[in-house]
């Protein structure tokens, strides 16, 4: 699947990755396709009469905001399968450009490198579990509109976790010794913060369980700094009120910040200088405060505490003890933060916690590997429709092998209306909570209802109703129901199938 | 009837022919030949001829002997030819199928003996009906009572008509133009035609042989052709194999540039990522906060000594 590429459409950063041989090696590794060595983030600008990508238009910001910040649209993929417009400062745009813009960016960059047969013309994207499939649907345009084809979605956590199994020296072998293993996904990164529990089950790894909270991502961390470093500079009798400040300030107070969060990872303590923080002239006018690592990590104790909150209500409402946890992949730039480490480190043994090499390119890396291993998605848990109370017939089983670009996967099934007495044939679609457990008496969750009008005069199990179910490539189940009786028809979209890898059936070499 | 041998010119003795197709042993071919040889004319009564022409018509085979001996050897002995005819007629008259002619006008001969084989059609053939039938038309033929051309049109006919077999016909039609002399044109063109049958018989012996040996050729040929099959099997996956590995050398020169090309600019763009942000920022940090009034020493340090870290980690 050499023709595969990666991309990994973070709500931060976003990172294009192509397995291939580095030279003079007969291995084969990811390459990852970075700006000045970092990855792109994911903001547009449309201040001036081209959008600006990337880097470039991060530099422009002003606000640790995620969303439409004046021209500049931060993390545009949260408004995927959402609202249809984006108000921009003197603009509209539909969330499908703007997607659109960021992807055809990172292709155009990717291609700059030269030298490559691909065309980076056909990709695997990273989504987040939660992404439904209207969103991958609208994605999908997108991408097609930057000129690329989607040739399979993968969700986030997993591509974390393949990734690091790839990292791993016999990894086959590793795979094998998972089954029924739980692992955990612990994604904290700039946006959000994204928890996955995972199991290995006969070859596919799939979500268990997953969370996450958008209120303790990296930026919340920047702000509360940005805080503690203006209230310290108020304290020497200056006047830092942050509206007061240029824009120019902002950004540079920001990215001091952010600068600073970083450096307070490795030293106790740090200076936070920016000059000409407001237009009055004297000593005010420059920030100059010391901030030590106690302190900042006093400021942000909640949010840490929060985040490893999330951690533990996850596992217990998976009813997992932290104890028989396989692994805890630790991914993203805030997992590198000592008050972060020592909180996984009180939870989690050293085994539990496998050292990752390159934490914030594990995603993309991931995804590489899919690509290049032409990993298939598997239908996680069985499509099952409610028959009676208690009772559930399978539509479509376990383990079916999802369709990708270009193609679908129609089924149909005839059933009969067993209590036509009210005048409705009522159909409840749904899945087992949990995988693995599909037996009548285990929970489930539903997906969707959907009913149709039938003879409310026709006896028990005569009127013949056709189902048709057709999975399409954004992974999202279409549900059609007709009746040659009464010639009516009811549809209904599942968009949140839940699939996993099927990391047994991959192409490893 | 104990045979006499005659010297050149006496008269031959009968009894010896009479043995030959009545007696007990019959007197043997090849003596009876020779006691006509060059022997003078024998005339025999008209008793004894009838005699012996209802015993021979009695025995089918003295019958069959009379027209072996009337076709192969009489031609060549005119004294025993003469007595064979006279012999024959009595013959014809004793079966009494077809009348001989008295008068001069022959024809009736022909027409009684077409009405007499039309009588016979649809009977089978017989022996003794075959050598009747040769015997009368022998006997027309050398009497002048039918021409050749009747005499191998009855015959031909016959075949249609009795079921004669083509070799008995061939014989006998052969034997009719032999004995009448305008056909010897045609013994010679049949002469020519033996010859040129001959030639052929040779030409296509030495076909077989030819051919034989061109089968051979072939078969070789065959063999080489499928050893050739062979190679070119061979050389064609050969081909194919080193097709695949040029492509998998150009894949892999292609890949190798890539990924040279790749870690190149990873390299700049990691370079130039860390003089640009950090190291050049925090250096410019180091210069505005010497600069700022009152200098922030401590600023340019601290960031100078991240400069310093990063840049020896680089290094290393």
């Amino acid at each position: 699947m050499n023709d595969v590429f990666a991309i990994d459409f973070g709500t931060t950063n976003s990172i294009v990755s192509l397995v291939g041989r580095p030279t003079g090696s007969d291995d084969y590794l990811p390459r990852l396709y970075l700006q000045n060595g970092k990855p792109h983030p994911s903001v547009v600008s449309y201040s001036g009469s081209k959008p600006v990508v990337g880097q470039d238009a991060l530099d422009q910001l002003r606000d640790l905001r995620l969303g439409v910040i004046g021209d500049i649209v931060r993390s545009p993929k949260m408004f995927l399968g959402g609202q249809q417009s984006i108000y921009l400062s003197g603009m509209t745009k539909t969330p499908v450009e703007v997607v659109r813009d960021v992807l055809s960016f990172l292709r155009v960059d990717a291609l700059s490198y030269g030298g490559e047969d691909n065309s980076f013309s056909r990709a695997i994207i990273t989504i987040p579990v939660t992404m439904d499939g209207r969103a991958r649907a609208e994605l999908r345009e997108a991408a097609r509109m930057a000129g690329i084809t989607i040739h399979q979605f993968v969700h986030e956590p997993l591509s974390a976790i393949y990734g690091y199994l790839r990292q791993l020296p016999n990894y086959q072998k590793a795979m094998a010794n998972l089954d029924r293993s739980p692992i955990v996904v612990f994604d904290w990164g700039g946006g959000t913060l994204d928890l996955t529990l995972c199991e290995m089950q006969d070859g596919v790894l799939t979500q268990i369980l997953n969370s996450g909270t958008k209120d303790v991502g990296g930026d919340a961390f920047d702000k509360r700094l940005r805080q503690l470093a203006l209230r310290k500079h108020s304290e020497t009798g200056a006047n830092a009120d942050w509206v007061l400040l240029t824009p120019s300030s902002q950004a540079r107070v920001l990215q001091e910040c952010a600068d600073a969060k970083i450096r307070l990872s490795s030293r106790e303590a740090t200076t936070l200088f920016v000059d000409d923080l407001v237009d009055s002239a004297g000593n005010h006018s420059t920030l100059d405060v010391r901030i030590s690592r106690s302190e900042y990590e006093a400021q942000v104790q909640d949010l840490v505490t929060a985040g490893l909150h999330t951690l533990d209500n996850l596992l217990e409402q998976a009813g997992i003890n932290p104890g028989i946890l396989q692994w805890c992949i630790a991914t993203g730039g805030m997992v590198g933060m000592p008050a972060i480490q020592r909180g996984l480190q009180n939870r989690f043994s050293v085994d539990q916690l496998p050292p990752i090499e390159k934490p914030a390119d594990l995603i993309a890396q991931g995804a590489a590997w899919i690509a290049h291993d032409d990993v298939m998605l598997r239908l996680a848990k069985p499509l099952e429709v409610v028959v009676a109370p208690r009772y559930y017939a399978t539509l479509i089983p376990k383990g079916e092998i999802l369709p990708r670009g270009g193609s679908s996967n129609p089924r149909h099934f005839d059933m009969y209306c067993v209590d036509p007495s009210d005048g409705f044939a009522k159909f409840q679609f749904c899945r087992p909570t949990r995988p693995g457990r599909e037996q009548a008496g285990d929970a489930r969750t539903p997906y969707a209802i959907a009913t149709l009008p039938v003879d409310p005069k026709a006896r028990p199990l005569l009127e013949r109703l056709h189902v048709n179910v057709d999975i399409n490539e954004n992974l999202l189940a279409k549900v059609s129901i007709y009746s040659k009786r009464s010639k009516l028809c009811c549809k209904v979209d599942i968009p949140d199938l839940e699939f996993g890898i099927d990391v047994a059936g991959g192409r490893g070499d | 009837m104990a045979a006499k041998s005659q010297a050149s010119g006496e008269q031959t003795d009968l009894t010896l022919f009479e043995d030959y197709f009545i007696g007990k042993p019959p007197t043997p071919r090849t003596k009876l030949l020779k006691a006509f040889d060059g022997a003078a004319t024998t005339s025999i009564s008209e008793e004894r001829l009838n005699q012996l022409a209802n015993a021979i018509a009695r025995k089918p085979g003295s019958l069959t002997k009379l027209v072996t001996l009337i076709q192969e050897d009489g031609t060549t002995n005119p004294n025993l030819h003469n007595l064979l005819l006279t012999l024959s007629e009595a013959v014809i008259r004793t079966y009494g199928s077809v009348s001989l002619p008295q008068s001069a006008n022959a024809s009736t001969f022909a027409v009684e003996l077409r009405e007499w084989l039309h009588r016979r059609s649809k009977k089978p053939m017989t022996k003794q009906f075959s050598n009747e039938l040769i015997l009368l038309v022998l006997v027309g033929l050398h009497k002048g009572w039918v021409s050749s051309d009747e005499a191998a049109d009855i015959m031909l006919s016959t075949t249609k008509d009795v079921g004669m077999s083509p070799l008995q016909i061939t014989h006998s039609l052969l034997q009719l133009w032999s004995t009448d002399p305008s056909q010897q044109i045609l013994f010679a063109q049949l002469a020519t035609l033996r010859a040129s049958a001959d030639a052929l018989q040779e030409n296509i012996e030495a076909l077989e042989v030819r051919i034989a040996r061109l089968a051979a050729a072939r078969n070789e040929y065959r063999l080489k052709v499928e050893e050739l099959t062979s190679d070119i099997r061979d050389y064609e996956a050969r081909e194919k194999e080193a097709s695949e590995r040029i492509d998998q050398l150009q894949h892999e020169a292609r890949e190798s540039r890539a990924s040279y090309l790749h870690e190149l600019r990873t390299s700049k763009e990691q370079t130039r990522g860390m003089l640009s942000d950090p190291i050049l920022r925090w250096i410019t940090t180091s210069l505005t906060a010497i600069r700022t009034s009152p200098p922030r020493i401590h600023v340019a340090e601290e960031r100078l000594q991240d400069a310093v870290d990063m840049i020896k980690r680089e290094l290393e």
